[in-house]
């Protein structure tokens, strides 16, 4: 199994950090994304023709997108099938979780690569902040009313692939300059996530906390 | 007579978790140790300025992410990685402020005095919301909006940032909700809201729920309903 | 927005990007210690002016190229810049990292550069881990006549010091600072007798934003490219988080309300040098509140 990958990106993490709580073996394949570009160039248009990581290459299978990675992922390899569960109810919250973090969510990514890196001064960043800020304030509540029916993951009563795949964004907020010390629920899903077995961190959030 | 500052609802901080809670503009780092017991101290290391809400606690201490100095319970610096066999010098200590839990909710200082009636439920946290709102016209939005004639409750204020509603004493239904306001700094404004059932009984889901959609509702309404 | 009068930092060769960053005929825009500028680039050959509040073109300021990067200076006379010969050796080949920015002062940038004490706790199993997390000291020299700072001697126990380290090992460091906005250090390499050569050169936009650029030197065959450039990016994002959460901005020369450690010698050498050279831009200046009384 082979995963186009970025250190820094947050869309990558995903992939790693579920392929590391399924305890998968994998290549990295490094893609200079930045400062190099490369994703945007023939070779790897070739692989993903949107141009965009993380691409997971497993024998014949080829997916690009983080979220339909997650769930390759957990429907091919997780045993106990709790990642995925086969129930339609929870893969129909989870599919509606995944569209979030792949969407309203993907605004923390938008400011977060305006405040840090070159080349995207173009991004409206103080509309996509506050989108960002209005889209953790639902993942607020949803966790509240969560918590209210004696639920501590977003889309069961244990972590799923909705969980991985939400939760990067939201920890990696504040190199978009977002401070998130406001949405409680988050945080302290946050800290569920983090001492899942497995839990790995990337750049932007720390081994500490 | 000082107002109440509520920082936070008691489930916002668990044991051997640090979060930032403001007073105004003030910023603290308020932490619970093993025992549940909780602390609040000045929110910057005197090393290197780092904020400490993005620390860890651990051994019952308040440790900063930048270099693991490593605080106690009074605030005195008890252990500097880069120096294991070394003490600290007392003069690298945190500023410590008083914070006192009562009812399910977090106060700087001193909580309110509560009704009788209000000290005698058993008190559940539903949740908190920040809205970009002054103060003052939050308070008039709980006090006056978070629940119709029809819902048969009625407000009753505990001082100038923090209230309850509560059936008709004469009822023998016991259930109601308490809030309590905080100044956010920025212009926002903290709204902490618990349920309020008999000591005996659970704060049921619905009424949780029904609780954080009034809470919602008053939120739209103090900002606006812009987008 | 105005340009600094800070005159230690006006006589500083400035990097503004990577030589590739600047596109053959596209105007190159950015701001440079509260200055916006404009750079040209006809083949080889950069200009460069100050920009006004129009935007328009105006007096053409000293550049050029050198370290894979683009240097500019707006004084007369610029300090000359640092000399590293490792720049010279052809078994090394050079990667650059790409501009970052941080919202922080240039010389927060540079101390945490200097800094050993928090590998462990944030660059956990990379460059350190608990339980060693001892400093030992080391020597600093403070060479007012090269405007250097040079850290000697420094040791430390590193878990995986670079792409090609598969065990940990004791990693020697010294440090050179040029000026206050540049930064070379020198640490053991995986191959015997040999230090890896990496450099940080900050591009301060104002006093508390600050685009960060690099180098590293390779020697290493067996790393690509990408890999060193993500390893030396993962260290770098690892430090941002911190160093965008450290108040004031500005560093607090006067005020006494930050202690060091004797671990902290590189940058209480910094600070001194600083001090004495009258610094202002970047640094708080005396009586001013902010910050202190947290």
């Amino acid at each position: 199994m082979r995963l186009y990958d970025y250190e820094i990106s947050g869309s990558c993490y995903k992939v790693r950090l579920l392929l590391s709580m399924l305890n998968l073996p994998y290549e990295k394949v490094a893609v200079d994304f930045y400062p190099g570009r490369a994703h945007r160039r023939p070779e790897f248009l070739r692989i993903n023709p949107l141009g965009q990581i993380p691409v997971l290459a497993d024998e014949e299978v080829v997916l690009r997108d983080a979220q339909a990675i997650l769930l390759y992922l957990a429907a091919r390899y997780d045993a106990s099938a709790t990642w995925y569960p086969a129930d339609p109810a929870t893969q129909g919250r989870i599919a509606m979780w995944l569209a979030f973090a792949g969407g309203e969510l993907m605004q923390i990514s938008a400011v977060r690569l305006h405040d840090m890196l070159m080349g995207y001064e173009e991004i409206d960043a103080v509309a996509a902040r506050s989108a960002a800020c209005k889209a953790l304030a639902v993942l607020d509540q949803h966790l509240a009313e969560c918590e209210m029916r004696g639920r501590q993951w977003i889309a069961a009563a244990h972590p799923t692939i909705a969980d991985i795949a939400c939760f990067a964004y939201p920890a990696l907020c504040h190199d978009g300059g977002i401070d998130r010390s406001v949405y409680h629920n988050v945080n302290r899903w946050l800290r569920r996530v983090r001492a899942l077995p497995g839990f790995i961190v990337m750049p932007g959030i720390p081994a500490y906390a | 007579m000082t107002v109440s500052q509520a920082l936070a609802l008691s489930n916002a901080v668990e044991c051997n978790q640090v979060i930032l809670a403001r007073a105004s503009e003030l910023e603290m780092a308020l932490w619970r140790d093993s025992t549940g017991a909780l602390h609040a101290n000045q929110n910057r290391c005197p090393h290197r300025g780092m904020r400490l809400h993005f620390g860890f606690v651990r051994d019952d201490r308040l440790n900063c992410l930048y270099h693991g100095w490593s605080y106690d319970n009074q605030g005195r610096c008890k252990y500097i990685p880069a120096h294991p066999s070394h003490t600290p010098s007392n003069v690298i200590f945190l500023q410590t402020h008083g914070v006192q839990e009562a009812h399910g909710v977090i106060w700087k200082g001193q909580p309110p005095a509560m009704p009788e009636r209000v000290a005698a439920m058993r008190s559940t946290p539903v949740r908190s919301v920040y809205v970009a709102a002054a103060l003052a016209r939050v308070r008039d939005a709980m006090s006056a909006a978070l629940f119709s004639v029809a819902d048969a409750l009625q407000h009753v204020g505990i001082d100038d940032n923090a209230g309850c509603w509560l059936p008709a004493a004469s009822g023998t239904v016991q259930y109601g909700c308490l809030y309590a306001l905080q100044d956010a700094g920025e212009g926002k404004t903290g709204i902490h809201l618990a349920a309020l059932t008999s000591p005996e009984a659970t704060a049921s889901p619905d009424w949780l729920l029904a609780l954080s959609a009034q809470l919602q509702a008053v939120q739209l309404d103090v900002e606006g309903a812009a987008p | 927005m105005t340009k600094t009068t800070d005159p230690i930092a006006l006589r500083e060769w400035i990097v503004i990007g990577a030589i590739t960053d600047v596109q053959q005929g596209v105007p190159y825009r950015t701001q440079v210690l509260g200055q916006e500028i404009v750079c040209l680039r006809d083949g080889d050959a950069f200009e460069v002016r100050e920009a006004g509040s129009d935007l328009q073109p105006q007096r053409q300021v000293q550049v050029r190229t050198r370290y894979g990067h683009v240097w500019i200076c707006f004084a007369e006379v610029p300090r000359p810049m640092i000399e590293v010969r490792e720049f010279d050796d052809p078994r090394r080949r050079m990667i650059t990292w790409g501009g970052v920015y941080v919202r922080t002062s240039p010389q927060r940038l540079v101390e945490n550069f200097l800094d050993m004490g928090h590998f462990p706790f944030v660059h956990t199993g990379i460059l350190g881990a608990e339980p060693v997390t001892e400093i030992r000291d080391y020597k600093v020299e403070v060479r007012a006549e090269d405007a250097e700072i040079r850290a000697t001697e420094c040791m430390f126990y590193q878990p995986r010091a670079s792409m090609a380290a598969d065990i940990g090992r004791d990693t020697s460091y010294i440090y050179r600072t040029s000026g206050p906005f540049v930064v070379v250090l020198y640490k053991t390499a995986e191959e015997e007798g040999e230090f890896d050569n990496i450099g940080m050169l900050v591009q301060p936009l104002d006093e508390e934003h600050c685009r960060v650029f690099g180098y590293t030197l390779l020697l290493e065959a067996d790393t690509t490219d990408t890999e060193a450039l993500h390893f030396q990016q993962t260290v770098f994002l690892q430090d941002r988080l911190i160093l965008e959460q450290q108040t004031p901005r500005r560093i607090p020369l006067y005020e006494k309300n930050e202690i060091p450690a004797r671990a902290d010698a590189a940058s209480i050498g910094y600070r001194r040098w600083l001090r004495a050279v009258g610094m202002q831009f970047g640094v708080l200046p005396q009586q001013a509140k902010e910050g202190a009384s947290q």
